[in-house]
């Protein structure tokens, strides 16, 4: 657990990320400056359409990303620390699992095949909870438990490819969870789960907020989901940072024309058929990325400035800073 | 059918393929009896000289049995083998076939076991480094002594290391065999080739197993590169392995031959080698049988292996291809 | 009557124009294919020695300096000079010109066992998968074990039985090694079958024989080709170790395995004959390997790994 930091206080910051990728057909220019905080105990919801960068960001912060990758510039904070500057044994034993843990969107291949689920979870639990194997074999039944597994003795023997997708996640949430880590990212961890897994998951991560103090960046493209669990929202366009705030104020009063958007683009169940709005265009393709603020060919409101310089993150008053807007224009947004 | 009276999977698995197994040997037996008949030669001239008379000529065939039709001698063949172990009376050498294999099956075998351990602990090593390096130039380095020792014909190898290591630096015996010592180089022989499979195999395996993303799992956990890489990767990427391995035995023996013949080890290789040229069918029906049966053991021991080695794998149904 | 009452609506269905895209689509997909594989350098050295092997050995009676059968007892055995390129043999023959002699051997001898075991392993693969049932299971126990037979003991045993010489090696290898392009063969044929034009085409009434050589047999070439680039190396090696073994072509006709096998004899006092013959045979082998490593991962980039 952590100590030292309190409640509220920022647990990591981005700040200013730039991250390019190589390929054949070009370099894509997949992080554009952002900028992010996560505070401790919060859940924080990063929202954003599949290829907006919600993935890269969070590899980054384990640097995990491919060969490929090359971190432009910027900084990520981590407790005092910038975790870009560290080397790679630093970051392994201090960072990974220890501090953050992370667990991925597809459940299928997150697992390891050749291993029982139970074997797994007790890697972590060896690692940094029990050396002695015996002990910790009884940890991973109380984990698996926690997390609301059925039948821990079962789940324990069984391998991944007997388990079922939302019993995988659950053993995946458990395995890094035991790592006693105080800051968990989950990658889309429900997009390749039923509706009602997904309910059950949701609750489960709600619990350990609550019970544990656990912080959580929660990535998603689910408008609904961020509604229900996030305390704080990021909402991220190809690449770049357009608006974060509290999730209340973000749903009911969204600053940014693309925030705007999204919230008005899912149909609750009172929308109207006539008041369903959807955002024209398509995400743009990173190689050769919109200049400017790169929303600016798909907003309404874009003027010519829009083209040409990117915003930068701007309070919307009487919140004390903790809603930030990126638009030249987000005053004039109704 | 047989699920009533067998429960275990596993087992039912491992007895419906012995049984695909039999067919299996049924012919090799057909194809090892007919090898070399089908060439018309005789072997009692071959065999007696060409100072033998017409009589000396029928008596050698008449004794050996090789005067019946085809089909009398095969069924008096599998006859002796099934029921009292028996593999036969030499045409060359007038003795048991049996006597003369058991002392030299082992050799042969010796220097197989020799071969696959250092092929196995080159070829992973290899490979895996090639996979951890990939397009840098180790990996141009394994890819390409991979590719080199794949195309080196096994006897001028053979004849090559026996004139550097043997002759010239004197590290190694010329010839015979007194202690295993004398098996080394020939096992090197063999050895370098299979490497070169094993190692290509270990790579692309071990590439594409490192891109899965259990492995970024095992990473976020933090555990040291090492563990991912053995543990995580490795476990995974040599699965396929040990099937390959099983499919090489049946060349391991060719090689054998050969190193044999070269290095003069009198093990089973060169037996098969001076019974052949002697056109001695008897002894060579038997021995190129007894070492189908051990190749197809292999392969059968593999395909088991695999059901542990894989836990993925559906035990239900019985593999075709 | 002059009206279109075409069933498909009365949009100009323009065939020619729809062929001929069909066409381009296949062009720009072999296009793709061979701009992979040029960019490949090591496939394209080994292309280019091939090239050149082929050359010497169509060319061989013109190219070679010396008749490959002329003795010479005064020159034995000698170290490459200027008039002996690659220097003598044992009976005082020109080493350079029995080595292009024998890579029209070689050659040609892996050439027809590929064409003997590729004819017989892609009519059982044809048949296995076409036919099915119980024809199959023979079919695939006979494949079974053919693979644990080893060619090199099989091969030795069955070419001396027929007295040794150029054929018996071309048989005994060829009716072994045919494994390979049955499983290949019958794996396309299994996955084609499920295909639906296949349906279409036995529905109509279509002969077995005609669905087999319209559309099984286009669909399974590619596969077989790139078999054929594994098993030509591998057959020129085999044949080599025969040859090299005195079973195979016999002499005074030059062999590059017969060349080793005497060449080894006085390795120790002139190892030339030896080490040349050698990497004649290693050369011409890898680059069999490099060119079919490149046609594999030109057909098949994943292969590669890495990025």
């Amino acid at each position: 657990m952590v100590e030292g930091l309190k409640l509220g206080e920022p647990l990591m910051v981005i700040e200013d990320l730039k991250i390019d990728f190589l390929t054949e057909e070009g370099t894509v220019k997949a992080l554009d400056s952002i900028n992010l905080t996560v505070r401790k105990g919060e859940i924080h919801g990063l929202i954003g359409e599949t290829g907006c960068g919600k993935s890269v960001t969070s590899l980054t912060t384990l640097g995990l990303l491919d060969d490929n990758a090359r971190i432009q510039g910027g900084h990520i904070y981590y407790r005092e620390k910038d975790l870009l500057k560290m080397k790679e044994k630093k970051l392994r034993r201090h960072i990974r699992g220890n501090e953050i843990s992370m667990i991925f969107q597809n459940p299928v291949s997150s697992l390891n095949p050749v291993y029982t689920a139970g074997e797994q979870v007790r890697e972590s639990v060896v690692l940094y909870q029990d050396k002695n194997k015996k002990r910790a074999r009884q940890i991973v039944l109380d984990e698996l438990d926690r997390v609301k597994l059925p039948d821990p003795e079962d789940v324990y023997e069984k391998y991944p490819h007997e388990l079922s997708g939302g019993m995988k996640q659950r053993v995946m949430i458990a395995m890094m969870l035991a790592c006693n880590s105080n800051l968990l990212i989950a990658d889309e961890p429900t997009t390749a789960l039923d509706v009602s897994i997904q309910a059950q998951f949701i609750k489960v991560l709600k619990v350990l907020q609550e019970k544990n103090d656990l912080t959580i960046l929660y990535i998603t493209h689910d408008m609904a989901v961020v509604s229900e669990i996030c305390d704080r929202v990021t909402v991220m366009y190809a690449g770049q940072i357009v608006e974060t705030a509290d999730v209340h104020d973000l749903f009911k009063d969204p600053k940014h024309p693309y925030t705007r958007g999204l919230i008005h683009s899912v149909p609750g169940v009172k929308t109207a058929i006539e008041d369903f709005e959807t955002i024209p265009g398509t995400v743009p393709r990173l190689i050769n990325p919109p200049s400017g603020c790169r929303f600016h060919p798909r907003c309404e409101y874009a003027k010519k400035k829009c083209s040409k310089v990117k915003p930068t993150l701007e309070g919307v008053p009487g919140k004390n800073d903790k809603h930030v807007v990126s638009c030249h224009f987000w005053e004039e947004v109704e | 059918m047989l699920e009533r009276y067998i429960k275990s999977k596993r087992k039912r698995f491992i007895i419906k393929r012995v049984i695909k197994s039999i067919p299996v040997i049924l012919i090799a037996t057909l194809v090892a009896f007919s090898l070399m008949r089908i060439g018309g030669r005789d072997p009692a001239r071959v065999i007696l000289g060409h100072t033998a008379t017409e009589e000396m000529l029928h008596e050698f065939n008449v004794e050996h049995g090789l005067d019946k039709p085809y089909h009398r001698q095969y069924i008096d063949w599998m006859h002796g083998l099934i029921f009292h172990g028996e593999l036969g009376t030499s045409l060359r050498w007038g003795r048991p076939v049996t006597e003369l294999i058991r002392p030299r099956l082992p050799l042969t075998i010796q220097l197989m076991g020799l071969s696959l351990v250092i092929s196995v602990v080159m070829g992973i090593g290899m490979g895996v480094l090639g996979a951890l390096n990939p397009n840098t130039w180790i990996d141009y380095l394994t890819s390409t002594q991979a590719l080199f020792w794949w195309s080196a014909p096994p006897f001028w190898v053979a004849t090559i290391f026996l004139l550097i290591f043997a002759f010239e630096l004197g590290l190694f015996p010329t010839g015979g065999y007194r202690n295993i010592y004398y098996l080394v180089l020939p096992a090197f022989v063999i050895g370098l080739r299979l490497q070169a499979v094993i190692s290509r195999l270990t790579r692309s395996s071990m590439l594409s197993v490192l891109n899965k993303e259990y492995i970024k799992t095992a990473q976020t956990k933090g555990l040291k590169k090492h563990v991912v890489v053995i543990k995580h990767a490795l476990r995974n990427a040599l699965i396929p392995v040990v099937t390959i391995i099983a499919m090489y035995l049946p060349w391991m023996f060719g090689g054998a031959m050969i190193t044999e013949q070269i290095f003069n080890i009198p093990g089973m290789g060169r037996f098969i080698y001076n019974a052949a040229m002697s056109l001695d069918f008897i002894a060579v029906q038997s021995s190129v049988l007894i070492i189908t049966i051990i190749a197809v053991t292999a392969n059968l021991f593999a395909d088991i292996a695999y059901t542990f080695v894989d836990p993925r794998i559906e035990l239900g149904q019985s593999e075709g291809v | 009557m002059e009206e279109d009452q075409s069933y498909f609506g009365t949009e100009d269905i323009d065939i020619e124009q729809e062929i001929q895209d069909l066409k381009k689509k296949k062009t720009s997909q072999m296009e793709l294919v061979w701009l992979r594989f040029k960019r490949n350098k090591l496939a394209l050295i080994g292309t280019a020695i091939l090239f050149l092997l082929i050359f010497v050995a169509i060319f061989a009676p013109i190219l070679a300096p010396y008749d490959p059968l002329e003795t010479n007892v005064a020159r034995r055995r000698e170290d490459p000079s200027r008039d002996h390129w690659l220097g003598t043999d044992q009976l005082g023959r020109d080493l350079l010109s029995r080595l292009m002699y024998g890579a029209r051997i070689a050659l040609f001898i892996g050439l027809i066992i590929v064409g003997v075991s590729g004819g017989i392993g892609v009519t059982l693969g044809l048949l296995a998968g076409t036919i099915g049932g119980w024809v199959d299971e023979v079919i695939m126990r006979v494949v079974d074990a053919f693979m644990s037979f080893p060619v090199l003991i099989f091969g030795i045993a069955f070419a001396v039985s027929f007295g040794g010489g150029l054929y018996p090696v071309i048989m005994a290898v060829g009716l072994i090694t045919w494994t390979q392009f049955a499983r290949v063969t019958r794996g396309d044929v299994l996955a084609i079958k499920q295909e639906q034009y296949i349906e279409g085409a036995r529905a109509i009434g279509e002969s077995r024989f005609s669905i087999i050589t319209r559309y099984f047999l286009p669909n399974v070439l590619p596969s077989i080709i790139v078999v054929a680039t594994i098993q030509m190396p591998s057959a020129i090696l085999y044949s080599a170790a025969l040859n090299f073994l005195g079973v195979g072509v016999e002499p005074p006709t030059p062999s590059w395995g017969e060349m080793v096998n005497a060449g080894s004899r006085f390795m120790q006092f002139r190892p030339n004959m030896v080490t040349v013959t050698g990497l004649a045979i290693v050369v011409t082998v890898l680059a069999f390997n490099f060119m079919g490593d490149g046609l594999r991962d030109a057909l098949d980039p994943v292969r590669r790994g890495g990025r």
